[in-house]
């Protein structure tokens, strides 16, 4: 069949090393590819992008008046990044499709909820986001409408795309 | 002979251990995903329960309690709101519906739900899915119930039939006060939804009153005394409002002077809101509000704390898996290398006339990614085979549903750690047949 049998019989020299290759190979990958595996299902690797709309922007817009700022208005449509904390609407196995983004946890009852320029209604678009009860960094797209009436339509809108925990820069 | 019917043959020569190992690798797949399946069921069966509803109202309680008793029927409520309360809550701009619901009484066993005919089309199940009838339709008149499906199951009840409700409601049994004189009619049954919903039993909140029963009633204890005597002072036609004296107030109040069955009281009520935005500001508005001393919660919101709550279970179930993983990886490394160990003879022959290193190492760590890889598609194959077949007879006995979805991201992982651990066996193994001496395997030694 082969040339060189006569090593045969004792230990071949090229097999072991190259075995053992392929099972530390092997061992080596595994963390290799759980951790890929990881960053797929966690949104992929494009995080950080879109620019950072705080409490402080949203609250140029004025409720009472409707009058939305430019500076606003110009990031209708844009993919963007808000912190806050989420109130959720619909809960699905300890997962939400809908929720509320406010600025402060809504433990306390002594005050008000949020007027309408400090509250984002998000909907997740990609699957849903899993619930968080500390502060979050929701990505998507922003919808900003200035035609608000007290029960119409959301003065922002967030086609959520991504929600992880909030990590501060 | 080319390897592959070499690697065939002599699988077919060990075809008993080798079946074993299958049998016992898919038996490890099956279970993982048995586990996984009945812990997404029962998260469904959970966080299904209630969908689309913007605000739990209730008297002024904790928000877990008042979620457990209204949507779960677990607890009871410890006050009753008035009428006034509902009416406040539809008169308030920035909502679109009010469905009261009133709780209290049983019916073998099964929660006992006063509520409107909106019910039916307001309250969902599972992000968004209605609640639809597999027979009849919503109930009418104050003599007329509606049933969930695993009621009609227990009791082969069928539409027309007539039942009786019981005064107080258990799990283990109903109160011996039973209202013979005011027996319903059942008018509607309920498809599967896997919620709470499939083991209750719905009347008109006017049938509640008519019964007799303000559950859990506000008024003190004198009250009920009257509400006993008068079930025995009294024929219980639904105009009997008329006779009644003075003391007798608190109770008569279902029913007013031209005989129509009133309701001044209910457990509390779900309000669904224009706009979802408006849920918090309505919360403030109805937790404030002077009338009466109100708890709104956001169901979402309750929800989750409830999952907060649960995650010791959660856990629990994620351990159970995590040992089926690790007892499928354990069994399949053993039974793989015995296996192999039992071909080292074969090997050195094979070596004997000539096999190369490669000819050594594709037969084992072929033979063991084949065996997993076939153990794999069995177990799954079986596990959904089983789940389908068995799903019906699961649904009504236990009232969990579960979902014959695909294959889902963690049953792949597992296949993938196994496959993996069956390569590295194999790899293992020709290393092995390859360093042991061949004289000492063919030497005839038994």
């Amino acid at each position: 069949m082969h040339g060189n049998q006569k090593n045969d019989v004792l230990v071949d020299p090229e097999a072991t090393p190259l075995a053992k290759k392929l099972v530390i190979g092997l061992l080596l990958t595994l963390p290799v590819v759980a951790v890929i595996i990881y960053g797929v299902t966690r949104g992929g690797s494009d995080k950080n992008s879109g620019r950072v709309v705080d409490w402080q922007m949203y609250r140029e817009f004025d409720p009472q008046t409707n009058q939305m700022p430019d500076r606003l208005r110009a990031l209708d449509g844009q993919k963007i990044r808000s912190p806050g904390f989420m109130v959720p609407l619909e809960d699905n196995r300890a997962r939400v499709s809908e929720f509320l983004l406010v600025p402060n946890p809504q433990a306390c009852i002594h005050a008000p909820p949020p007027p309408s320029n400090q509250m984002v209604y998000v909907r997740m678009v990609s699957g849903d986001a899993k619930t968080l009860f500390g502060p979050v960094m929701v990505e998507g797209i922003l919808r900003v409408t200035s035609q608000t009436h007290q029960y119409g339509t959301a003065s922002f809108q967030i086609y959520g795309e991504n929600v992880d925990p909030y990590q501060p820069d | 002979m080319n390897s592959f019917r070499l690697a065939l043959k002599s699988l077919w020569h060990r075809r008993v251990a080798t079946l074993l190992t299958v049998l016992a690798i898919s038996l490890s797949v099956g279970l993982f995903i048995g586990v996984e399946k009945t812990r997404e069921a029962t998260r469904d069966a959970f966080s299904g329960a209630i969908s689309r509803v913007d605000l739990i109202v209730g008297p002024r309680t904790g928000s877990l309690s008042l979620l457990l008793y209204s949507v779960f029927h677990v607890g009871a409520p410890s006050h009753n709101v008035s009428m006034k309360a509902v009416d406040y809550a539809r008169s308030l701009e920035a909502v679109e519906w009010v469905v009261p619901f009133s709780l209290g009484d049983g019916y073998q066993g099964f929660p006992v739900v006063g509520t409107t005919s909106d019910f039916f089309t307001k309250y969902k199940v599972r992000s968004g899915e209605s609640v639809r009838f597999s027979s009849g339709e919503s109930f009418d008149a104050p003599d007329e119930v509606v049933l969930g499906s695993e009621v009609v199951a227990s009791g082969r009840l069928k539409l027309g039939d007539l039942i009786v409700l019981s005064h107080g409601h258990s799990e283990h049994g109903d109160g011996f006060e039973r209202h013979e004189d005011h027996p319903f009619k059942v008018v509607g049954i309920i498809g599967f939804t896997g919620t709470p919903i499939d083991r209750s039993v719905y009347v008109s909140l006017e049938g509640m009153g008519a019964i007799h029963q303000e559950p859990s009633a506000a008024d003190s204890s004198s009250t009920k005394t009257h509400k006993h005597e008068a079930s025995d002072d009294h024929d219980h036609d639904h105009d009997h409002g008329h006779n009644h004296d003075h003391d007798h107030e608190a109770h008569s109040s279902f029913v007013s002077k031209d005989g129509k069955i009133l309701v001044t009281q209910v457990s509390g009520f779900f309000v669904g809101a224009k706009n979802r935005m408006a849920s918090l500001e309505l919360q403030r508005q109805l937790n404030t509000w002077t009338g009466e001393a109100l708890s709104a919660i956001l169901p979402g919101v309750a929800m989750s704390e409830l999952w907060k709550n649960l995650a010791i279970f959660e856990s629990a179930m994620s351990i159970i898996s995590g040992c089926v993983v690790l007892t499928g990886v354990i069994g399949l490394f053993v039974s793989l290398l015995i296996l192999s160990g039992q071909r080292r003879r074969e090997m050195v022959v094979l070596r004997a006339v000539g096999a190369g290193p490669k000819t050594i190492f594709t037969l084992l760590a072929g033979e063991a990614v084949f065996i997993v890889l076939f153990a794999i598609v069995l177990g799954m194959g079986f596990m959904h085979l089983g789940l389908f077949m068995l799903n019906p007879w699961i649904e009504k006995k236990f009232a969990i549903h579960l979902e014959l979805s695909t294959i889902n991201f963690y049953d792949l992982i597992f296949a993938g750690i196994l496959l993996l651990v069956g390569a590295i066996v194999g790899i293992l193994a020709s290393v092995r047949a390859y360093r042991s001496a061949m004289h000492d395997g063919l030497a005839t030694k038994f």
